[in-house]
């Protein structure tokens, strides 16, 4: 036979969608071609199974409380949000200051109490987050070489206590990134997250302060 | 629960199986179908007003769903971050212990396809879509259309 159905023709025909001036050409062919028509029972075959494939496929069970969180889900407001980052924040807060306190105390010549501590400058307006996580870390950066500059004359206790102030407030950082993270475009949380950077980088900076001019 | 919720908790639990079923069949990764089912979902809370009932609510959200497939594949089709691939389909096999074999053997051959062809394949032999609208829907000419899915169909010819 010197003629077959191309691939094209051949899937046409098994969909039912051969071109009437076609199909009877084709129809014909397979009739007595054996090698095409094991293609065209293939190609049905496999139609068939295709067909018959279940249309629903339970999707895991946790999905529903993700799509949840992103729609109907009430979101918690901003007070709510900042009332939750702000327990890890004055946690952090009344250890450094205590641990500020009690280092200016131990290592003052006259033992007459901490020294007044300046208040940093505020940020500048607009501080953008990619711009106040790098402050961040360079003021913990900061911090951790005054401490590792003084640690042989620092009561063990009061480095502990830094370094656990330190855990403190990266948790608190932590939770704000993982919250921006679930709500990308979610401004509070933004703003949270900025907020937080500026009061980190402020205690450190004052923490840094007081231990360095020590 | 709002009367709004309430519904749009209703609308995922009668049509989430199915758009999963899609995403899953689209994308050939369980962890990706996960997160484009997802997706489709929040766009439809926050599309819901611009639904003119001109069509069933389930056939509005199986276009958006198509929509939301083709433009992960549109956009290089990255497999999703956790790298759960459908290669061991458990995540067929739990839920399907009633599937005959061949059918078992079929998921995982599409799975396998390129990604073009695998798309074609579903929206055409599986969803019934028309080569006409995928072509439209995917930015193709209709003969590229054929073409995917007749490579689609041969391949899978033989690994099923």
């Amino acid at each position: 036979m010197s003629w077959h159905p191309n691939e094209t023709q051949l899937n046409d025909y098994a969909d039912g969608e051969l071109a009437e001036s076609e199909h009877d050409a084709v129809a014909g062919h397979i009739a007595q071609c054996a090698q095409c028509a094991s293609v065209v029972r293939g190609l049905r075959k496999l139609l068939a199974e295709a067909a018959a494939l279940p249309p629903s496929i339970a999707p895991p069970s946790g999905l529903w409380q993700r799509v949840r969180s992103g729609t109907i889900a009430p979101r918690p407001s901003r007070a709510a949000m900042l009332w939750e980052l702000r327990v890890p924040l004055a946690a952090a807060a009344a250890v450094l200051i205590v641990a500020a306190s009690a280092v200016t105390w131990w290592v003052a010549p006259d033992r007459q109490g901490p020294q007044t501590v300046a208040v940093s400058d505020p940020p500048p307006a607009g501080l953008g987050l990619a711009r106040a996580e790098a402050d961040y870390l360079e003021a913990t950066k900061t911090l951790l070489l005054v401490l590792d500059e003084r640690r042989d004359r620092m009561d063990p206790a009061i480095v502990a206590a830094v370094e656990q102030n330190l855990r403190v407030i990266a948790a608190a950082v932590e939770n704000a990134k993982a919250a921006l993270a679930a709500d990308p475009a979610n401004h509070d949380v933004t703003a949270i997250l900025n907020a937080t950077y500026q009061t980190q980088i402020r205690m450190l900076r004052n923490a840094t302060r007081v231990w360095g001019e020590t | 629960m709002s009367q709004d919720a309430a519904a749009f908790e209703e609308l995922y639990r009668e049509n989430a199986g199915r758009i999963y079923a899609l995403c899953l069949r689209m994308c050939g990764d369980a962890a990706q179908a996960e997160d484009l089912t997802q997706d489709v979902f929040i766009r439809a809370w926050k599309s819901l007003g611009s639904f003119r009932g001109e069509s069933q609510l389930s056939t509005w959200l199986h276009k958006l769903a198509v929509n939301i497939c083709l433009n992960w594949l549109n956009r290089g089709g990255k497999r999703g971050k956790r790298n759960v691939q459908l290669d061991d389909l458990s995540v067929l096999e739990e839920r399907r212990h009633d599937s005959p074999e061949a059918r078992m053997d079929l998921e995982r051959a599409i799975a396998t396809l390129p990604p073009r062809a695998r798309q074609v394949f579903v929206l055409h032999d599986v969803e019934g879509y028309r080569h006409e609208d995928i072509a439209r829907m995917s930015g193709i000419a209709v003969g590229t259309v054929k073409a995917q899915l007749h490579r689609a169909r041969r391949l899978l010819q033989q690994r099923v």
